[in-house]
């Protein structure tokens, strides 16, 4: 009887474990998907809507197609980084180095791909009104105040990889006195049973 | 919990904060431009018929007054509003002197004046005028070098800017080469 259970707790432990690893994959899919979408497709749809405005209700205005080329090949080559980067960061156990340290990359990354808006040109866009001028929009302040709050998050993210190192032991244990808790939970209902 | 985490859990929640609004206000202020510049009865420069008198043997008498008017159809105060208008004139005169004297033409700025207003707070309109009078006037070639072969064609650059959201987003819009006739 004992090493009918010895086996069912061996089992059990082998199927929390890949429960545990196949919910840390699915939170890494979802959130690559996240990042998927806010990255890559509501900019691309943005820029393509912007592109191709009109003025003043009466006058067409013109992105011209080689800035445009510029500022979606740039936005959709951090966009697929950072989307890369997301899965690792969120598919570590939480509270891992391991998770720290693709979390911190991530957002360097994330600073990368903020900055791709000023290089390729897409804080200051300009449009040809045609026969008529320019319009010009410029959007430069508005990502140097978002790169200063990404300056915080990566003291934040240094911060927990500190945190992470230093305690580690103590999250382990704690990780570990969850895991038994939960087994021993599940061996004294099936005692039950 | 441990304490470090609190005090991580604090900064966070203050730097979502942070970024939720700024995310916020980037979108409304991205909106209201879009609704100012996309509807014609929101940006009015001229708002009207150009006044301009022009007088080369007699300066004195130069003007211009550019009405126009602004509405900020958006949900923030719009700042920094500034008009500018530039006045350029095209002539034609000979070149050189005697038989082999050449018609040319030649395109000089005679005016460059801007108004600035402060701010318009949102729902708002301003109706204003652009004025220039004699002193500002520049650059003004003598009558005898105009030559009455060419006509004389008075065409401004018109500069619109201003910002939005907090300075966060900015634009300009400009008018080149906009033909103004003499009043």
């Amino acid at each position: 009887m004992t090493e009918q259970i010895d086996i069912m707790a061996e089992e059990d432990s082998f199927l929390e474990e890949l429960n545990r690893d196949a919910k840390n994959i699915i939170r890494g899919i979802g959130f690559t998907a996240i990042y998927i979408i806010t990255t890559m497709i509501i900019p691309y749809f943005t820029f393509t809507w912007v592109k191709e405005l009109s003025i003043f209700g009466i006058v067409d205005i013109e992105m011209t197609q080689s800035q445009y080329d510029k500022i979606i090949f740039w936005i959709l080559a951090f966009g697929l980084i950072i989307s890369g980067a997301a899965f690792f960061s969120y598919s570590s156990p939480p509270q891992s180095i391991r998770g720290g340290i693709f979390a911190l990359i991530q957002v360097i990354l994330n600073c990368f791909y903020i900055w791709s808006y000023k290089f390729s040109g897409a804080t200051e866009i300009q449009f040809d009104i045609v026969n008529f001028g320019f319009f010009y929009l410029n959007l430069q302040q508005m990502i140097i105040t978002y790169l200063g709050i990404y300056f915080l998050t990566i003291l934040l993210k240094v911060y927990d990889i500190v945190d992470f190192a230093v305690n580690r032991e103590k999250i382990r244990e704690k990780r570990m006195e969850k895991l038994r808790k939960a087994k021993e939970k599940k061996m004294m209902k099936r005692a039950k049973k | 919990m441990r304490v470090s985490r609190i005090i991580r859990l604090i900064v966070r929640i203050v730097l979502y904060v942070f970024t939720i609004s700024l995310t916020i206000v980037s979108l409304l202020g991205g909106l209201s431009a879009i609704t100012i510049i996309t509807n014609p009865d929101n940006i009015g420069i001229p708002d009207g018929d150009i006044t301009f008198t022009f007088n080369a043997t007699n300066p004195a008498d130069n003007y211009i007054n550019v009405p126009f008017n602004f509405t900020n159809d958006g949900y923030f105060e719009l700042s920094n509003l500034f008009v500018r208008v530039r006045l350029n004139m095209t002539y034609g005169h000979y070149s050189g002197g005697g038989p082999t004297a050449l018609n040319v033409t030649t395109t000089r700025n005679i005016f460059d004046g801007n108004h600035t207003i402060n701010s318009i707070p949102a729902t708002q309109t301003i109706n204003s005028n652009l004025e220039g009078d004699s002193s500002e006037f520049k650059n003004i070639p003598l009558p005898a070098n105009i030559s009455s072969v060419e006509p004389v064609i008075f065409g401004a650059d018109i500069f619109v800017s201003a910002s939005y959201s907090l300075n966060l987003l900015a634009f300009r819009v400009e008018i080149l080469n906009f033909t103004i006739t003499l009043t």
